[in-house]
């Protein structure tokens, strides 16, 4: 278990310009940059908010990275969604 | 000696600023509250701002997480993180350190961020309150990443900053601005509750000055009753002690459009 490389994939992907649109396109390779288990990465990939929730991913830092990928904040336990390419801005924050 | 001119309170939530219309019907009394706090401040005219914040994974990361850190620059870059307030806030680096010297030399271990880029926590209070050309020092508290500062300790810290405050030199005049809480939950599925009973009875603890009841609030407990976001009301207790008297309510509004209950305080400066 890596919360610290879930939280910086969230972090990164949010501050590091380019990243974003590169994970859309090639998620294992951006991926392969944090220190993250198979099933970690397989939750990432289905916006599985319950699962990295049970990792010990800090809530804060699970809101940023699923409004990131297009999940708003208030179905982020209840979505059908795995990753699209739709804008970050279309999710909504708060 | 420095002089603590102002101390007072607020929610932060990103939608203040984003949907600002949002609940029509008692958006006016959130209006006039900060309406109020604006024109104090104003009037009471400081040299420096002590926002007291937290930050959400935007400025501090598991890498190096502090419990308490005080900016001290010339300036801070807001983030302007999904939507929410950017720009540049005007710094102090002055006032930072001397804040900053004496209360490590007073036993409060807190960290110095000589770059520190600021999110909403700290830009919407700036931007509401109409502080944007105001020197500010952003006072970092860590609300969401346990272990947490007990509440205790941030009333501790409230003091010793109060101390702090009148220890710098000259006549600066100083007001300190606390943001966070009240009910809501963060990340977590209860998201978009508001627990309007547990806000007026935490508001009314303060109205009354007493501190010692909030500090017997196990986090548990609060996280229980009143979300995750609710545990920034360890930033209110540091302002609060930092006041040293009770605090005067400007308003309070369940917001649910905002997935939040809404508080906005003054609090009285004791001698």
């Amino acid at each position: 278990m890596s919360v610290l490389g879930l939280t910086k994939l969230a972090r990164s992907l949010e501050h590091e310009d380019g990243l974003l649109e590169r994970f859309r396109s090639d998620p294992a390779a951006v991926m392969d940059r944090f220190p993250l288990d198979d099933a970690e990465r397989a939750s990432v990939l289905e916006l599985d908010a319950s699962d990295l929730r049970e990792r010990g991913m800090n809530p804060v830092a699970l809101r940023n990275l699923l409004v990131l990928l297009g999940v708003p904040h208030g179905r982020m336990y209840t979505h059908a969604q795995r990753l699209a390419p739709a804008s970050h801005q279309d999710a909504d924050h708060d | 000696m420095g002089r603590l001119v102002y101390a007072g309170a607020t929610s932060h939530v990103g939608a203040i600023i984003k949907n600002p219309d949002a609940h029509p019907d008692r958006n006016d009394v959130l209006r006039s509250a900060w309406q109020t706090m604006a024109q104090d401040l104003a009037a009471a005219d400081p040299d420096v701002v002590v926002v007291v914040a937290t930050d959400h994974y935007e400025t501090f990361g598991l890498e190096h997480y502090p419990i308490f850190c005080l900016g001290s620059a010339e300036s801070y870059p807001a983030w302007g993180e999904y939507g929410n307030p950017g720009g540049t806030v005007l710094g102090s680096p002055s006032a930072s350190d001397g804040l900053h010297h004496r209360l490590v030399a007073a036993g409060f271990d807190v960290a110095r961020a000589m770059e520190m880029p600021l999110d909403h926590s700290f830009m919407v209070p700036i931007l509401r309150l109409g502080l944007e050309q105001r020197a500010v020092v952003p006072f970092f508290v860590n609300c969401n990443t346990p272990p947490l500062p007990p509440l205790g300790r941030c009333r501790d810290l409230g003091r010793g900053l109060r101390a702090a405050i009148e220890g710098l030199p000259g006549e600066t005049t100083v007001a300190v601005i606390a943001t966070g809480g009240v009910s809501h939950w963060v990340g977590l599925p209860q998201f978009g509750q508001v627990n309007a009973v547990w806000d007026r009875h935490f508001l009314d603890t303060l109205q009354r000055g007493d501190l010692e009841e909030v500090l017997t609030w196990s986090d548990e407990q609060i996280l229980e009753e009143a979300g995750n976001g609710a545990l920034e009301i360890r930033t209110w207790v540091l302002a609060q002690a930092c006041a040293g008297g009770p605090a005067d309510l400007l308003g309070y509004a369940p917001m649910p459009d905002w997935a939040i209950g809404i508080g906005v305080v003054r609090m009285q400066v004791a001698a």
